[in-house]
């Protein structure tokens, strides 16, 4: 990879420590989400011609179906792994992902998808798309199609109804057309939790009683466990990019489509320039406004998992106190967002909670030497002027590895706190630097692997008199403000924070911005995310029957924006339906009620323009 | 005896002894002796035995001196105290001047065998140890159940893992509780000697979950207590080598929880495991070297010094006890029968997982 113009730092990670936290497929490879240096079209055709090798892409990107792979320029791969070097040479950047094993068989080109005008594509962990909620009124599931990305058939009672992906070359995928619902039920996994998130939000954006009027049609697709059970921003980028893919594939060229992401992770650029952002952004204009992507903001807003602070002449230094928790199964990255030309001017020292330091790192630099010792680093701290994150800005990885050993022993990191020190060697005022932990949790559902890191910082004020929230203390150099969707910074995705309904404030948790980028700024609008004050989060589907669980949250709030959004579709005559984000934003402008504070029509990078009304 | 039993098994570590209280209390369906029941007997045997016939039954003939076999007469409890007492009998405890030993002494010989060394770390080892514990309290919310769960010997936890059966087991019962015991013994006398402030007298922040137990905090007798079991289990279970990694994981996060709970330096359990893996090798060789079988082997000595203490050191899941050396003693001489007290409690335990 160090051929490449912007090398992706947690390759470099990856080198360090062997490969041993990347989710390699049966055959060793890497999986990629790439930007490519002109289109996919040409990257598959220097595959073709075998100027490019080890290199292969999923069939969604062959081009025969909706999507023109001669007109975008993002994609995913599996990589073998010694040719990532040549193919980093050839692109403009890429990133590493998850790999899920391909399948052996040839991969099918044959395009199939529905009819339907509206369609509600859902991407989230396991969506009961058996439950009477997704049922029309002669009883047939809505949610036409349904892939499973795991690596191995979906667990079911009747796995015959699950066939291998050829479109995608991985993953499982259910097609309900023919399928009663009692047959439905009988391809979920034998041991299926009461709840699930998947099911709950795809309640939220497309549940309905059988006999409501035109309800939409449904695309799920269940991102793999290995890559939900991991939470860090690496792990499900190549999916979500085939999921969207795959989404508008089988909604086909006719269709209005609403895709409800809620998924975020926490560090990154924030400029709307990570490959996936710019992925949806492009996707997003491709289609015209027949794709509208909607994202949650986040729910770090309070996990101190945000730094800001200004190095110049006067203030030469400043030390970041990282908390690394014990019992952590996965590593913890912090990423340090440098503004344009001042990497030259910085060092970066580690020391770790037993008083053992990094050298004093500057640009371009890795900090320990790649050599040294492969696969025995328990932290890292990468310093290049440019990464595959981004298109500008510098980024500073700092890597540490689990503090749990893994089951046959080997590294582990100390936990405790860290300390990342940042000392400007010259008098120039360097502008505004960021720092983000990355998420780093256990969802619900899933056995405890990783623990949430955070900053400590005596100036940060946690508490303060609530339901109120304590403002930004100029002194502390952690912030709630920024603290926002890594992947929720692009120019076209509609980003959803929660409010409580009682009150319409905002929800404590509910991420904000600013952003480092041009507009937008941070969210779009406010939904609720809880429904009550005594209790937590709204109701909505379980997994079976007519059981109803609460959960909360922006990924709760998110939904019921894309709810919206359909059900303006549904209102508008065909002739009129909002061709831009613009248009479509300023038609949601329409539904909503002023943020609680600030000029009516004014953008709150936290409150967006205002907030949903509640359902009823 | 029983006294002093008593008062020790109000001790957390000595739960074991609360184990065998239980062990010792009728359980033929009898009732507690008292007043009217002693009066209803002398009325009965009154009415009843109407004459001094002198009628003596015939008994078998006295066993042979000290023999193992007399064990099975007596209360579960009193074989404890026996057992107890020929295992201290044989143990010598010499503080060093940088901590202290435990040797076996061998009889008619000069030289005893050596089985633990454990010295104590500096200050300056248990202060970097401070922002260890600080680190672990983050996970109280999570372990607490465990933690309180943990306060008395871990049997709900050992029988999760293999399956213990214990009401059908009584003598590995017995053998457990014989184990902890000893482990208890041995620790405190450790702990006594080193003298090691717990992690809340060292700082103001800790604020334990748990009240700080009233013995010095190296070594840890939870993680003692908890590898030396693990150890017997799977010397004991017919596929004991099959529970290891679970048995040793158990040991390991009941450790853990200790500090987690805020009353354990990560070192305290370093040295609980390196006291409890060597307890058991020693304990299991006295049983097999007394039971019917013999043989027996040998034990691993093992030594804690100073330089093998850092304050950096994090005790984690997989932490790999120190080798020892090998240690075996010579062979009985000319006896033919070696078997023993403690061989005739293992002999029995063992053949309950033989039958089952």
């Amino acid at each position: 990879m160090t051929t490449a113009q912007s090398p992706d730092p947690y390759g470099l990670w990856a080198v360090l420590t062997a490969y041993r936290d990347i989710t390699l497929d049966a055959r060793g490879r890497v999986a990629v989400a790439i930007e490519c240096d002109g289109t996919v079209a040409a990257l598959q055709q220097r595959i073709a011609d075998g100027s490019l090798t080890g290199v292969r892409l999923p069939a969604l990107y062959a081009g025969g179906g909706v999507i023109d792979p001669a007109k975008i320029s993002f994609c995913s791969a599996w990589v073998e792994r010694g040719q990532l070097p040549a193919l980093a040479a050839q692109v403009k950047r890429l990133t590493l992902g998850m790999a899920v094993d391909e399948h052996a068989a040839t991969p099918s080109l044959q395009a199939e998808h529905g009819d339907a005008r509206r369609v509600v594509g859902i991407i989230d962990d396991f969506i009961a798309y058996g439950h009477g909620r997704f049922s029309d009124a002669e009883g047939r599931s809505r949610v036409r199609h349904v892939w499973s990305q795991d690596g191995t058939r979906p667990p079911s009672t009747i796995p015959a109804h699950w066939s291998a992906l050829g479109q995608a070359g991985y993953g499982w995928e259910l097609r309900t057309r023919g399928l009663s619902r009692d047959e439905l039920t009988a391809t979920y996994p034998a041991v299926l939790s009461r709840a699930t998130h998947g099911t709950h939000v795809a309640d939220l954006a497309a549940g309905a009683e059988p006999d409501a009027a035109s309800p939409p049609d449904v695309v799920a697709v269940h991102l793999p466990r290995r890559g939900v059970a991991d939470t860090s921003g690496s792990a499900l980028k190549v999916q979500v990019l085939d999921a969207l893919h795959y989404i508008v594939q089988r909604a086909g060229p006719q269709a209005d489509v609403v895709v409800n992401l809620s998924y975020g992770t926490m560090a990154g650029p924030h400029d709307g320039s990570t490959i996936l952002e710019m992925a949806i952004d492009e996707l997003v204009r491709l289609r015209a406004g027949r794709l509208t992507v909607v994202l949650p903001a986040g729910n770090s807003y309070e996990a101190r998992c945000h730094a800001a602070f200004r190095l110049d002449s006067k203030k030469k230094r400043q030390t970041l106190r990282w908390s690394v928790l014990p019992d952590d199964a996965t590593p913890s990255y912090l990423e340090v967002w440098l503004p344009e030309g001042a990497a030259q001017h910085l060092r970066v020292k580690v020391r770790d909670p037993n008083g053992r330091s990094s050298a004093a790192c500057g640009v371009n630099s890795v900090w320990p030497a790649p050599h040294v010792g492969p696969a025995q680093a328990d932290f890292a701290v990468i310093f290049l002027d440019k990464v595959a994150q981004a298109e500008r800005g510098t980024m500073v990885l700092i890597a540490i590895a689990a503090t749990r050993p893994g089951r046959a022993g080997g590294v582990s990191a100390p936990a405790g706190v860290w300390q990342v020190e940042l000392s400007h060697q010259g008098t120039a005022d360097l502008g505004e630097i960021h720092a983000w932990i990355e998420r780093d949790d256990t969802l619900r559902g899933q056995p405890m692997r990783g623990r949430q890191s955070h900053f400590l910082d005596e100036h940060y004020a946690r508490w303060g008199r609530r339901p109120g929230q304590p403002p930004d203390n100029p002194r502390a150099y952690v912030k709630r403000r920024g603290s926002f969707n890594t992947i929720a910074t692009g120019s076209e995705a509609i980003v959803v924070g929660a409010c409580v309904e009682q009150d319409g404030r905002v929800a404590p948790y509910s991420g904000g911005g600013p952003t480092r980028g041009a507009a937008p700024r941070g969210t779009t609008l406010l939904a609720s995310g809880e429904d009550s004050i005594t209790q937590h989060g709204l109701r909505a589907a379980a997994t079976r029957g007519v059981g109803m669980v609460r959960m909360n949250g922006t990924s709760v709030a998110a939904p019921q924006v894309t709810r919206a959004i359909v059900q303006m579709l549904s209102d508008h005559p065909a002739d009129s339906p909002p061709r831009s984000r613009a248009q479509l934003v300023e038609q949601l402008r329409r539904h909503v009620q002023p943020a609680s504070k600030g000029k009516p029509g004014a953008l709150d990078p936290r409150l967006g323009f205002g907030r949903l009304p509640p359902r009823r | 005896m029983s006294v002093e039993m008593g008062a020790m098994g109000a001790m957390g570590a000595m739960g074991a002894m609360g184990a065998m209280g239980a062990m010792g209390a009728g359980s033929s369906g009898a009732a507690e002796p008292n007043l009217m029941l002693v009066d209803a007997l002398i009325k009965t045997r009154g009415a009843e035995v109407d004459e001094l016939a002198g009628a003596v039954l015939e008994l078998p003939p006295p066993k042979k001196i000290d023999a193992p076999e007399a064990m099975a007469q007596w209360a579960p409890h009193i074989r404890q105290h026996v057992l107890l007492f020929d295992l201290i009998s044989a143990l010598r405890f010499q503080p060093t001047a940088a901590g202290a030993t435990l040797q076996h002494a061998v009889p008619g010989e000069a030289v005893p065998r050596a089985i633990v060394e454990i010295d104590r770390p500096s200050p300056e080892v248990f202060k970097r140890q401070v922002l260890k514990v600080e680190a672990w309290a983050e996970l109280r919310e999570e372990r607490a159940s465990e933690i309180l769960s943990q306060l008395t010997p871990q049997y709900a936890f050992w029988s999760a893992v293999a399956n213990l059966q214990l009401d059908k087991r009584p003598k590995t019962l017995e053998l457990i509780g014989l184990a902890l015991s000893l482990a208890s013994f041995v620790e405190m006398r450790f702990k006594h000697a080193l003298a090691c402030a717990r992690p809340a007298d060292h700082s103001p922040n800790i604020q334990p979950i748990i009240p700080t137990p009233l013995h010095g905090s190296l070594p840890s007798g939870h993680a003692t207590e908890a590898f030396m079991v693990a150890h017997l289990l799977e010397q004991l279970l017919p596929q004991g080598a099959r529970h290891r990694d679970q048995l040793q994981r158990l040991a390991a996060r009941t450790s853990i929880n200790r500090t987690v709970a805020g009353v354990h330096f990560p070192v305290d359990s370093l040295a609980g495991q390196l006291l409890g893996q060597t307890l058991g090798e020693y304990l299991i060789h006295h049983c097999r070297h007394g039971s019917k079988a013999g043989g027996g082997g040998g034990w691993r000595s093992r030594v804690l010094g100073v330089s093998d203490y850092d304050g950096a050191f994090d005790f984690l899941p997989g932490q790999a006890v120190k080798k020892g050396e090998w240690q075996e003693l010579p062979p009985s001489s000319g006896q033919t029968d070696s078997r023993t007290a403690l061989g005739w409690l293992w002999d029995q335990a063992w053949v309950e997982w033989i039958r089952s």
